[in-house]
């Protein structure tokens, strides 16, 4: 049974820089009030942004929420939490059950590499074994289109039928829990429209759905659940569509 | 918060070694495309190798005034072992500074982009054995059947320098002063080591050789192809060697793993 729970979450980033981590601290403190995280000076001596503040919410198999907030919010980080990316700076977070994480789906693309090659080193990185990558290698290629441009090397792709390998390979394995940043759109419209159907399949079929998206007639049509972030804090949680008017109440389930 | 992080870096181990046709196919995949367009691909790896451990084993052969039969496959050994812990050692202080969008865009262990590193030297290993091959088609020294020994020398060296790696890679991400300093490091230890010049043969400075870890780990790998003989210690300095190399990668695995994907 797949579910998410994270209790207190905090993720500190800590501000790199070598010995002059004092000037640079103070001219940073400055600058950065009112965008992104909030500063917080955790030691003395090393300072960190707080990209999620005391977050706590649980979620179960046929929950979809959608993630609303300004660029910096939090979201993304907070996707990476639940692809088990960033481990707690403190606080708690247990996910359990098979995570597909929709973020940089050209991860490991290699240009000079065939269509299939590229299919089964994706393959590999997402997690699938060799016989499950043969199982689908198929089914790729037919919703790809690609055709005989598989045995040739992606370099020689154009950008658009890059993006369509990219995704159908993303779109073809199947995780009880679906992670996505923003709803991924390739093509062009004859292709888009299967697209969307296909990742609507990979959504619909995921246990939990986490998506974070500044469209919000598509975050009311995918979700059930909103929440609504600012500077790394969950403010409003909810049904989605309360969430989206503002009706939301502040704290989660 | 400890106990999360040692309990996923075992976690992480565990997929290291289940997984393991993930990195090994990743390191093949970096080989290829590296070579993918040339006429003679991956045989450039051979050839460049070949070149130098032959010309410097032709022309320093001389200068020490030694037996070319004896010298030059000592030394183009010796050179084909060094190449590969000189170059894990050195791509080890990228090999995670470098994988940072992978690390934040995928859910692999870390572990998996330093054992992509060190197999992928592993599989430039191989083809400058190539070197070998030659010299001794060349010069046809007797093999005895203790040559067998270099293969777990060389099991030694690799699982010496998987642990190795992941220190130097995890240090490296905290410490950005390291790589360079690794780099520099390197040069000295091969000139420090017995791989130009013999062990037996220095007349000071033998703590160059007691002291010198590589000067072991290359000893057990190169020493029984050779029909060299290896004491007892030297085997069990270099097992001890990689015992203690993977003991620590264990344990800066466990304390930092957590801490890896904010530093990045």
């Amino acid at each position: 049974m797949a579910s998410i729970d994270l209790e207190h979450l905090c993720i500190d980033f800590p501000v790199a820089s070598s010995q002059r981590g004092h000037s640079i601290k103070a001219a940073v403190l400055d600058k950065a009030r009112g965008i992104g995280g909030r500063m917080v000076d955790t030691s003395g001596s090393a300072v960190a942004v707080r990209a999620i503040d005391n977050v706590t919410l649980s979620l179960k198999v046929g929950d979809r929420l959608g993630l609303i907030g300004h660029n910096g919010s939090g979201k993304t980080t907070l996707l990476r939490v639940m692809a088990g990316i960033f481990a707690p700076t403190s606080g708690r977070a247990e996910i359990r059950g098979r995570t597909v994480s929709m973020f940089d789906i050209g991860l490991g693309i290699d240009a000079e590499a065939s269509g299939h090659e590229n299919i089964y080193m994706r393959g590999l990185i997402l997690g699938m074994s060799e016989t499950e990558i043969e199982a689908k290698r198929q089914e790729i290629a037919e919703f790809s289109e690609l055709g005989p441009y598989l045995d040739l090397p992606v370099r020689t792709y154009s950008s658009g039928m890059a993006m369509r390998l990219m995704f159908s390979i993303a779109t073809s394995i199947q995780g009880q829990i679906v992670l996505m940043d923003e709803w991924i759109a390739v093509g062009d419209a004859q292709f888009r429209d299967k697209a969307n159907t296909r990742l609507r399949e990979v959504t619909d079929r995921a246990g939990i759905l986490v998506i974070a998206s500044h469209d919000e007639g598509l975050l009311r049509g995918l979700c059930t659940l909103g929440a609504r972030m600012e500077n790394g804090r969950v403010t409003a949680f909810g049904p989605i569509a309360e969430v989206l008017s503002g009706e939301g109440h502040g704290r989660a389930a | 918060m400890a106990e999360a992080s040692t309990e996923r870096a075992w976690a992480d181990l565990r997929s290291t070694v289940e997984n393991s046709r993930i990195w090994r196919a990743l390191a093949l995949a970096d080989i290829r495309s590296k070579y993918r367009l040339s006429t003679f691909g991956t045989l450039w790896i051979t050839l460049s190798t070949g070149v130098m451990a032959i010309s410097i084993g032709l022309i320093y052969g001389q200068f020490f005034g030694q037996d070319l039969r004896t010298y030059l496959p000592y030394f183009a050994t010796g050179m084909v072992v060094w190449t590969f812990i000189a170059s894990v050692a050195n791509e080890a202080t990228t090999s995670l500074i470098n994988s940072g969008t992978w690390i934040k865009g995928s859910s692999l262990p870390l572990s998996f982009y330093v054992m992509r590193m060190l197999q992928r030297n592993f599989l430039i290993l191989l083809h400058n054995l190539i070197i070998i091959v030659l010299v001794w088609l060349y010069f046809r020294w007797s093999l005895p059947a203790s040559a067998l020994l270099s293969l777990l020398g060389l099991a030694l060296n690799y699982v010496f320098l998987a642990g190795a790696a992941v220190v130097i890679a995890f240090l490296c991400v905290r410490y950005r002063d390291i790589p360079p300093m690794v780099g520099a490091l390197t040069q000295f230890v091969f000139f420090a080591s017995p791989i130009m010049w013999e062990a037996e043969r220095l007349k000071v400075g033998q703590f160059l050789v007691t002291f010198n870890p590589v000067a072991y780990l290359i000893a057990v790998a190169r020493d029984p192809l050779l029909g060299r003989p290896v004491p007892l210690l030297t085997w069990i300095i270099a097992v001890g060697l990689a015992a203690g190399s993977v003991a620590l990668a264990a344990h800066v695995y466990a304390r930092y793993r957590n801490r890896i994907a904010y530093w990045v």
